[in-house]
């Protein structure tokens, strides 16, 4: 027959295996644990987790334009990146290295561009446009949880390398 | 191998929260206290499945769950100071009629509380009729009459 350990019989009369210290430890930890709750949620709100917030994004500035980029994403939900095109004539392009692909599935790009290019850099949107400035806005999905650096280039000047966090 | 790793994270994420929430939260259950309970399972199920809604995701999901529950249960048996962590110990609340008002404070229960578990559980009117008040490991109130 099984033997069981019975919890032991207190001076109270309570047959009880109450654990006191282990049991303040624990509020203890409780009570920090609220703090980091807190935390998270502030962090949250000002988009240290992606999905909006002034800390999900960063407008970072390249040869040709501005390119607002999700700084933190988190996996398989909508984000957004907007390249602003400065002021110029003639046709309009934007280069995403292969690493970008690989991490970001593209739902659509808001102009469409009138040719994509595959090129050894990577795929080259090209923008038939008027002069000024031209704003487009591409809908990215990211794909897996990962720390991707992707280098982006406008108008063919030089390449900036750029990185997104993506949260699981 | 998504299926099973969404779902273990999901479970232990859910662990740790709830166990660092308090047992208070599960103890005296408010009706905004279930409205949060079923927001918190919906925003799990997301979590859980994805954009994966297939039979075949469902299924390895919910073996995921019962399988790291029965071996939790066994390693709680092996090891009892893993029951400790993660089914916590009761707490006596009142000892021989008399109030401990730090675990009371601590555990968030008021007196009012223990009451209505007096009423509802052993038909008592009175403080002065309660011998033991424990908020049990699992969550609840139980109450001893005196004799």
């Amino acid at each position: 027959m099984q033997q069981f350990d019975e919890p032991a019989t207190r001076p109270d009369g309570l047959q009880l295996d109450e654990n006191r210290s282990y049991q303040e430890t624990l509020w203890t930890v409780e009570r920090w644990a609220w703090l980091v709750f807190i935390a998270i949620t502030f962090a949250a709100a000002l988009g240290a987790t992606g999905a909006g917030g002034p800390f999900s994004h960063r407008l970072a500035v390249l040869e040709g334009g501005q390119v607002d980029h999700p700084r933190i994403a988190r996996w398989e939900a909508s984000e957004e990146m907007a390249v602003h095109f400065a002021a110029g004539s003639g046709p309009r392009t934007l280069m995403l290295s292969p690493a970008f692909a690989q991490s970001f599935q593209i739902e659509d790009v808001q102009p469409e561009p009138d040719r994509v290019e595959a090129t050894p850099d990577g795929q080259v949107m090209h923008f038939d446009t008027a002069g000024g400035p031209v704003q487009v806005i591409i809908h990215l999905r990211p794909q897996s949880p990962s720390l991707a650096t992707y280098r982006v280039n406008l108008n063919g000047g030089a390449a900036q390398s750029l990185s997104t966090l993506i949260l699981p | 191998m998504d299926s099973v790793l969404r779902g273990a994270a999901i479970y232990v994420i859910l662990l740790v929260i709830l166990r660092l929430s308090g047992r208070r939260t599960t103890a005296q259950m408010t009706p905004f206290d279930f409205v949060l309970l079923l927001i918190v399972a919906e925003t799990t199920q997301q979590a859980l499945l994805g954009d994966d809604f297939s039979i075949t995701n469902a299924t390895i999901l919910i073996i995921t769950l019962f399988t790291i529950d029965i071996v939790l249960s066994y390693v709680k048996q092996w090891l009892p100071r893993a029951a400790l962590w993660i089914d916590g110990t009761p707490t006596v609340l009142i000892c021989n009629g008399k109030p401990d008002p730090r675990a009371l404070a601590r555990a968030r229960i008021s007196i009012e509380d223990v009451l209505a578990t007096a009423r509802e559980q052993q038909g008592l009117e009175r403080l002065d009729q309660i011998k033991f008040a424990i908020l049990e490991a699992g969550s609840g109130i139980s109450v001893v009459p005196k004799g």
